[in-house]
C-alpha cells in the first residue's frame, strides 16, 4: 500500500502541471467602462451592468478571488448598487463583473475591482463600527460617522483615494452576533481619505458597520 | 492526519459558534474579543477563499476551509488567528469555469464565534432573506 501511494503520489506529480497564480490587481472603472486607475487591466462595457475586465499581459486569473464594490471613480456619491464578479468561462485571463440597482435589475455603475491571487496587496484595511468608531485596521488611522450611512475612512497613503480601489462590506467588528443585510458603496473623499455609504435592503440610508480593504499599485 | 485534525476541530468549533433563533435563523454567539491593531506601517497578510453554494471550498489560500452552517451561512476558516483581522467578501460564482453573472443580493461578515480563526459568512437574496450563494472572502491580517 505504501508503495502504491508513493507511486501515485509521483505519478500526479509528474502529469498534473505546476501552475503558478502569482498576479493581484486591480481596477476602478466608470460606469460607461471607462478606466479611471489601476494595474494596466482593460474595461469592455459590453452591456447594460455587464463588463469584461482583461487582464494585461494575460495573467491567468481563474484561480484568484475577486472583491467588487459598486462605487464610483471620484468623490461623487453613487445611488445604491450591487455589484458581482465571476470568472469567465471562455478565457482565464478575464473577470466578468455585473452591476444591480435597487430591484435587482442590470444597471450601469462604477465599481472597484480587486483581483487576489498569491501575495500580499499593498494598501490598508479598516473594521468600522455603525457608530464610525475605528475599530482596527492596516495602514488605517481613522474613521467618522458623517450622516446616517455616510462614513470616512483615513489610510495612512495621503494618495489612496485617488490611486487606489477599495471593496467594502457590511459586517460587524467582533466576534458575535450577525449584521443585518444592506448596500455598501465607496468613493472617494480626499487624499488619504475614502467615503463609504451603508443602506437597508431597501436603499434606505442606515447605519450598518463594514469593513474596507485597499488596494494600490506596488 | 494533521489535515483531518485541524477539520474536526474546525466542526467543533463551528458547532459551538453557532446557535438557533426561534425563528430558526441561525446566530453567532460568544462575547466580542478584544483586537489589537497592528501599529501603522507593519506588513500584512492577505489570504482568501473561494466558496460554492454548496458551502464548499473551491480554491483559496494554503490552509483555508468551510464548514457549512445551514442556509445561506458559513464559516471559513483560516491558518491564523483572524480576530484582529478585515474581511471583505463579494458575491461571485465560484467554478474556475464560470461566466454566468452572479445575480444581485446582499452578503455580510463578521468573527465566527468562540472561534479564533474563523469569519461567519452569511449571504442574502435581494430581500434580506438567507440564501446560499458562492462568495469570494479576502482577510487581510
Amino acid at each position: 500500500m505504501k508503495h502504491t501511494t508513493l507511486l501515485s503520489l509521483v505519478f500526479a506529480a509528474v502529469i498534473v502541471p505546476s501552475t503558478v497564480f502569482a498576479f493581484s490587481g486591480y481596477v476602478v472603472s466608470a460606469p460607461d467602462g471607462t478606466v479611471s486607475r489601476g494595474t494596466s487591466y482593460d474595461v469592455t462595457h459590453f452591456g447594460t451592468g455587464q463588463y469584461e475586465i482583461d487582464t494585461p499581459q494575460g495573467d491567468d486569473v481563474h484561480a484568484c478571488a475577486y472583491s467588487v464594490t459598486a462605487g464610483s471613480v471620484n468623490a461623487v456619491i453613487p445611488a445604491p448598487a450591487i455589484a458581482t464578479a465571476v470568472g469567465r468561462r471562455e478565457n482565464h485571463t478575464a473577470v466578468m463583473v455585473s452591476t444591480f440597482d435597487l430591484n435587482g435589475d442590470y444597471a450601469d455603475s462604477g465599481f472597484h475591482l480587486i483581483v487576489q491571487c498569491a501575495g500580499n496587496t499593498p494598501g490598508g484595511a479598516a473594521a468600522v463600527g455603525s457608530d464610525g468608531t475605528l475599530v482596527r485596521g492596516v495602514f488605517a488611522t481613522a474613521a467618522a460617522h458623517t450622516g446616517t450611512g455616510a462614513y470616512t475612512v483615513t489610510f495612512a497613503n495621503p494618495n489612496l483615494s485617488t490611486s487606489c480601489a477599495y471593496t467594502a462590506s457590511i459586517g460587524l467588528t467582533g466576534s458575535s452576533g450577525v449584521s443585518a443585510p444592506g448596500f455598501v458603496n465607496v468613493a472617494a473623499s480626499s487624499g488619504g481619505t475614502i467615503a463609504v455609504r451603508t443602506y437597508d435592503v431597501h436603499g434606505n440610508a442606515a447605519d450598518l458597520g463594514f469593513q474596507v480593504y485597499a488596494a494600490c499599485a506596488l | 492526519m494533521k489535515w483531518a485534525g485541524r477539520f474536526a476541530l474546525a466542526v467543533a468549533a463551528a458547532a459551538l459558534a453557532s446557535a438557533a433563533n426561534a425563528d430558526g435563523r441561525l446566530t453567532n454567539t460568544s462575547a466580542i474579543r478584544a483586537v489589537t491593531a497592528p501599529p501603522p506601517g507593519s506588513p500584512h497578510t492577505t489570504y482568501y477563499i473561494v466558496v460554492n453554494k454548496k458551502g464548499r471550498r473551491i480554491r483559496g489560500s494554503k490552509g483555508t476551509a468551510v464548514v457549512p452552517q445551514s442556509a445561506g451561512t458559513n464559516i471559513a476558516t483560516f491558518p491564523v488567528d483572524v480576530t484582529g483581522c478585515e474581511y471583505v467578501a463579494t458575491l461571485g460564482r465560484a467554478t474556475t469555469d464560470g461566466g454566468v453573472d452572479e445575480t444581485a443580493g446582499f452578503v455580510t461578515v463578521v468573527g465566527a464565534s468562540g472561534f479564533s480563526n474563523g469569519v461567519y459568512v452569511q449571504t442574502f437574496g435581494l430581500r434580506g432573506v438567507l440564501r446560499n450563494r458562492p462568495f469570494h472572502l479576502l482577510v487581510a491580517c
